[in-house]
């Protein structure tokens, strides 16, 4: 929506033929007096050592699972196990030429990926920075249980070098998370699928197919905006070539606006590499010639950009020739032109996991690839070119072997390395900081604050809805709900600079429902953007930027769309901060609006959807006063944050805060409900935009019944004090909650649950929800009969708490007819 | 294998007690006849025996509950054995006091409430027709089959907070959907009065009567302020008093009698009755002795009224009031008109002995067909006896004060006379017989001598 371009008839429907440049598949040379040279012959012979250890680790952890011991370490793991036996030389000649500050997000089948990363790190890093991390690291717990292991007979580690604790460090780290301990890398809360140890650049991995493939468009956009250094590496499988997700973040990541758009002084696209292991099975099905069509998976490239993703097919194979591409790639990242996508040929000689008899395929082609064994050939090259003598190899060996002997033996101890006690995990859900900036440098902004148009603009109006007389103000000239969501949106930019905000229409004319107007004048582009419609990679990498540190808000202009995030917001949002122990922070708002009078897909309320999943904070506010008080609470925690609107209200004036609208900061205090209205002889709580058509039946009651309706506002669906709702309820004894969520499955059922349980003495009769129908949300025209409308709230109240003398219902709101809606599921 | 206990029955009116003290605690052992437990029933203690040996493995209710007669109380077994399978005694569905509502629920709803239903806080006065009753515009269903009238966790503690039992709310006719009995019923009913008092319906069904509202709103007396629960014999007491003064129609007669033959023979008595073993005898036993005799000639004062009968009984069961440290109890001596002046006085000390020291049993209190009360010893010279209902009558016995009696020689002796207060339902007895019952019973007592030999 730039407006500086211009779609010429005549160009698009000019006749012509498209031309994709070659794409270059396994072109490396061997040349050891190249790679001598490059590396030198430590680098190389440690190359080997990574390898192997790597082997070693997933047999080790194969023999487990298959027979309960290993080198007569009995254990019975009961949990996961993706080994990579097979893959070692594809994660070993990738990491060779990272540093700790490039990153890799992974997949579940990602330990090898993990120690290749930390290992090239440990021996990058100098000793006191390593000695640090270790000693710092969840408080230094993963070093004390090392240490303790150290210095044992047949040791030969004991005077070992920092580097050398430090390879135990992540050996043992890594098993104790793969075994659940709380002394594992992530505490044992990630396990096997979701390990990862960031200080050294490995990052998380993924037990959704495809799961980093937006996750990590995040980090990289995280790096380019914040002007950090390293690149960022999408480790997945070449079956997750068939996710969405995948395709959005690479849609997200090619997007042309970073060349055009974005200040030059940036340095282009985000520096993001899709590295495609391609193993060539994604479980049992072949991507290759059965799930697929593409044959060549590199050719995927040419799908997304003129530069068809810089993609080349690499020889997994052979590590140098993956370290290699690394390089070039960096160089390509370096100048602004990702992003990139390289299809590592490799194989995983291993089954699925070890429950998998790889009855798919035959044991000729497993014969093959054994014979062409990676670590074999490698160091069989090694030797032939004199880079190592048998012995020193040999000596390697033994050396792994003991190395993951005695971080078996410890991590398998249950004194030495303990669980998690069961209410701890409760601790990791929310990280409940706060946090001003997330960054010291100075936010990037193109005016001051006090020149934005719009700020000038909302100076004039009236930010109490009524005037001296009780009267309503006019509506041009009241300060509405969307204006309290851009006051606390422009505050923080002004405030954090690493807070960004984009999805679907949010810049030049201010989003759909003008909540950003005037955002565009104040932001550089790449503080606030339009995404492609990747909704699930909106959120990914919403995800991806957050846990790099970064605050983000992103946009899905209905509610509705979050079915197309469905993956981000349920399981990756919402889980990262405790699946890392904590090592994570989620500063990401996904704002979101409810809909009304465009029909089924666009005019739902899911926001009881959001309320099942552990580890989502969850807002509605349904005021101006509550909108600004509740985004500024949002925009100032780090926990992450479904921010849900309703656009049947980003027009109302302030009508219950005295004093109207603050034109300061000030935050709405997390998980408290507000009295919109007193009363005493009967409850009604609402979410959302509901509250209105509460309050006119609040008046209908008084007037008509002489019942005096106490009106409670939820504000809030996670976390919530039910103490304000408690305190309504002992006094009026009777409690209707309302919401524009349908009926079945509303969290108001939850609340009503709890409000049963916790002033069950106090009920004269049970709480009664009033939601959608459990239909579509029909047309417009029809919408009265779907959405809770005054008449319901009088006729259940009448129904099923406290008949209202002479009252004359209007619609059935029966215990029988919930029966009837039950039992037809309608 | 473990087994349990059952409270016993205590007596054929006895439907719960409460278990005041266990005098085995879990863990000990027990023989068979070892007392269990102490319980008071709504007139009395009583010691429950066990009947098995071993060990006390479980209380299945707990000091302080009330307990459905013929419920398991305890488990008896085997130290270590298992009780899981057994359950406490005292839940609800078998408490015997929730008696089903008289009438089917179906059709309460096109009944017309007992009570007319009150419109809510500030409603409009006009506004009172029944929600149930209210129209419906064709095709709109509205609940009109209603079911299971209740009454909803608010009203019950709205009625515990005003001391009323909640079986009682099933009397109430509720306005809430479906029936059921909601806050406002039990404010209505406790405004009406209409919980407390025992209505003729209640009382054909046997139903459990209420106190009224008493103490509900709270006080703001400074100083402490201790509370004691309404339960057991206080309880009782309070039902039966108060309904007493609801149910009948009752008015107390003043008179008094020549008190000079009780004081002559009481004094002969103290000096020379020992040898008869009437030493004790006192002017109160005489009293009863002759109300007892005189009762005999007076059958429409020994009588109950009952709602559609007065029945009238040829034996004279002779309750008497005896104050106790948990209050007022009321033994009963049957056949007190066919037994010696000494039987009688042996009686009663025998009863008001095991009353004061709460061991009374059901039995001893079985309900009487006449009652005498004494505040005399405390000086009372004359009040009004509240009825023992379905007894139509009761004697108050009052102070022995000097009388000023005319004598034939036109001068004024002063004469000590015994003064009688005689509270009778006007219901059954009307004003002239009971003066005449008052008037023959004086007649004895002044000559009691004779009487004596009668």
């Amino acid at each position: 929506m730039p407006k500086n371009q211009i779609i010429s008839p005549e160009q698009v429907r000019k006749r012509d033929k498209l031309k994709i440049d070659p794409i270059p598949l396994n072109q490396y040379k061997p040349d050891i007096e190249k790679e001598k040279k490059t590396y030198g012959t430590e680098r190389l012979v440690r190359a080997y050592y990574d390898m192997a250890t790597i082997r070693l680790f997933e047999t080790m952890l194969n023999d487990i699972k298959m027979t309960g011991s290993w080198e007569g370490i009995e254990y019975n793991h009961a949990g996961p196990a993706h080994l990579s036996i097979g893959q070692e030389s594809a994660a070993v000649g990738l990491a060779m030429n990272l540093d700790e500050s490039d990153f890799i997000f992974g997949s579940h089948r990602s330990h090898g990926e993990i120690l290749a990363k930390c290992y090239s790190a440990i021996a990058k890093l100098d000793e006191k920075a390593l000695q640090q991390v270790m000693e710092t690291y969840l408080d230094g717990d993963i070093l004390r249980v090392v240490e303790s292991g150290r210095g044992g007979p047949g040791d030969s580690g004991k005077a070992g070098s920092i580097r050398d604790v430090a390879e135990d460090f992540i050996l043992y780290g890594t098993l104790a998370e793969i075994f659940a301990r709380v002394t594992g890398i992530n505490r044992g809360l990630g396990g096997s699928m979701h390990a990862f140890f960031a200080p050294f650049g490995s990052m998380p991995n993924n037990a959704i197919v495809g799961g980093s493939g937006d996750i990590a468009v995040g980090a990289a956009l995280y790096k380019r905006i914040n002007r950090k250094p390293g690149v960022v590496l999408a480790n997945i499988g070449d079956a997750s070539a068939g996710c969405g997700p995948v395709w959005e973040g690479m849609m997200i990541a090619a997007m042309e606006q970073y060349r055009t758009l974005w200040p030059e002084d940036l340095g282009g696209a985000p520096p993001m590499i899709f590295n495609f292991f391609n193993n060539f099975y994604g479980m049992g099905g072949q991507p290759v010639g059965e799930t697929m069509g593409f044959q060549v998976l590199a050719r995927l490239g040419a799908g997304v950009n003129p530069e068809n993703m810089h993609a080349e097919r690499v020889d997994g194979y052979n590590p140098l020739a993956v370290a290699d591409a690394i390089t070039r790639k960096k160089n390509v990242l370096a100048q602004g032109r990702g992003p990139v996508l390289l299809d590592t040929v490799t194989y995983r000689v291993s089954g699925h996991s070890p429950s998998d008899a790889s009855t798919y395929r035959s044991r000729e082609e497993l014969e093959l690839w054994k014979e062409t064994d990676a670590i074999a050939g490698y160091r069989e090259y090694l030797l032939k070119n004199g880079i190592a003598r048998e012995t020193d190899l040999s000596e390697l060996d033994n050396r792994i072997r003991e190395k993951l002997i005695r971080a078996t033996s410890l991590a398998v101890d249950l004194e030495k390395s303990p669980r998690m006690k069961g209410e701890d995990i409760g601790r990791y859900m929310f990280s409940n900081t706060k946090a001003e900036a997330l960054s010291e440098a100075e936010p990037e902004v193109l005016i001051p604050l006090e020149e934005n148009p719009r700020v000038k603009q909302l100076a004039g109006k009236e930010r109490f809805a009524l005037d001296g007389e009780g009267k309503p103000v006019s509506r041009m000239k009241t300060y509405q709900l969307r204006d309290g969501l851009f006051e606390a949106m422009i505050h923080r930019f002004y405030k954090d600079p690493t807070m960004v905000a984009y999805g679907e229409e949010n810049r030049d004319w201010g989003g759909a429902f003008a909540v950003y107007r005037g955002l565009t004048e104040a932001l550089p582009y790449h503080r606030l953007f339009n995404a492609s419609i990747s909704e699930g990679a909106i959120v990914g990498s919403g995800v991806g930027y957050a846990l790099c540190g970064g605050r983000a808000v992103v946009e899905l202009m209905y509610n509705d769309f979050m079915g197309r995030a469905g993956d981000e917001i349920f399981n990756q949002m919402s889980k990262w901060q405790s699946m890392s122990a904590g090592v994570l922070k989620m500063p990401l708002v996904v704002r979101v609006s409810v809909g009304s009078k465009y029909g089924a897909q666009h005019s739902q309320d899911w926001s009881s959807i959001t309320a099942h999943i552990p580890g989502l904070k969850v807002y509605f506010p349904s005021t101006p006063y509550d909108a600004k008080g509740m985004l500024n609470l949002a925009l100032a925690g780090t926990d992450p944050v479904v921010f849900f609107e309703s656009q049947r209200i980003y027009d109302v004036g302030e009508l219950f805060h005295q004093g109207g609208v603050p034109e300061g900061y000030y935050e709405i205090p997390e998980g408290q409900p507000d009295i919109k209205r007193a009363g005493t002889d009967l409850t009604i709580l609402t979410v959302g935009a509901t509250l209105y058509r509460a309050l006119e039946a609040a008046d209908i009651l008084q007037e008509k019944y002489g019942l005096s309706a106490e009106v409670i506002d939820a504000r809030f669906i996670n976390p919530l004090d039910p103490e304000v709702i408690l305190e309504s309820v002992r006094k009026t004894g009777r409690i209707l909650l309302a919401s524009d969520a349908v009926e079945r499955g509303s969290f108001l059922y939850s609340l009503a649950g709890v409000v049963t349980q916790l002033a069950f003495d106090y009920l004269d009769a049970p709480p009664v929800v009033v939601g959608s129908r459990n239909w579509i949300t029909p047309a417009s025209e029809l919408e009265d009969l779907f959405f809770p409308q005054k008449e319901w709230f009088l006729d259940a109240i009448h129904e099923k708490i406290l008949p209202l003398p002479g009252h004359q219902v209007t619609t059935v709101q029966t215990n029988g007819e919930l029966a009837r809606r039950y039992r037809e599921g309608v | 294998m473990a087994e349990t206990v059952l409270l016993p029955q205590q007596g054929n009116s006895v439907e719960s007690v409460i278990l005041l003290q266990w005098n085995k605690a879990e863990g000990e052992t027990v023989e068979t006849g070892e007392v269990l437990c102490e319980v008071e029933t709504d007139k009395t203690t009583m010691e429950v025996e066990s009947t098995a040996s071993g060990t006390v493995l479980k209380h299945l209710v707990q000091e302080g509950d009330e307990v459905p007669v013929k419920t398991a109380i305890v488990v008896i077994g085997a130290p270590g054995e298992s009780v899981e399978q057994f359950s406490s005694g005292s839940e609800p569905a078998a408490a015997p006091a929730a008696p089903a509502p008289a009438a089917a629920p179906a059709a309460t709803a096109t009944e017309a409430p007992a009570e007319p239903a009150t419109p809510a806080a500030g409603a409009p006065a006009t506004a009172s027709a029944p929600a149930a009753e209210s129209p419906a515009p064709p095709g709109i269903p509205t609940d009109a089959a209603r079911s299971v009238p209740g009454a909803s966790p608010r009203a019950r503690m709205r009625a515990a907070a005003a001391s009323v039992d909640s079986g009682a709310l099933n009397n109430l006719a509720g306005t809430g959907p479906g029936g059921r009995v909601i806050e406002r019923d039990v404010n209505d009913a406790l405004r009406s009065g209409t919980l407390g008092v025992e209505r003729a319906a209640d009382k054909a069904a046997g139903r459990e009567r209420v106190t009224p509202e008493r103490g509900a709103t709270p006080t703001s007396v400074p100083g402490e302020v201790t509370e004691f629960p309404v339960q057991g014999i206080r309880k009782v007491i309070a039902e039966r008093m108060h309904a007493s003064l609801a149910s009948t129609a009752q008015f107390t007669l003043h008179g008094s009698a020549d008190a000079r033959a009780l004081q002559t023979l009481r004094a002969r008595f103290k000096q020379d009755g020992s040898s008869l073993g009437l030493e004790n005898v006192t002017i109160n036993d005489m009293v009863m002795y002759a109300a007892a005799r005189t009762l005999r000639d007076f059958p429409e004062m020994n009588a109950h009224f009952l709602e559609r009968v007065i029945r009238r009984f040829s034996r004279v069961d002779l309750s008497f009031a005896v104050d106790t440290e948990r209050g007022l109890m009321v033994p009963t001596i049957a056949g007190a008109d066919t037994i010696s002046l000494g039987a009688l006085s042996t009686r009663i000390k025998e009863l008001a002995g095991r009353c004061t020291g709460g061991k009374a049993t059901s039995d001893d209190l079985s309900p009487g067909t006449f009652t005498v009360t004494n505040l005399g010893s405390f000086g009372v010279e004359y009040f009004t006896p509240v009825l023992n209902p379905p007894q139509v009558a009761i004697l108050g016995i009052n102070t022995i004060s000097l009388k000023a009696v005319a004598t034939r020689e036109g001068t004024v002796d002063h004469v000590p006379h015994l003064g009688l207060s005689l509270t009778v339902d006007h219901q059954a007895v009307d004003g002239a017989p009971a003066a005449r019952f008052l008037q023959e019973l004086s007649r004895r007592i002044a000559r009691f001598d004779l009487l004596l030999a009668r």
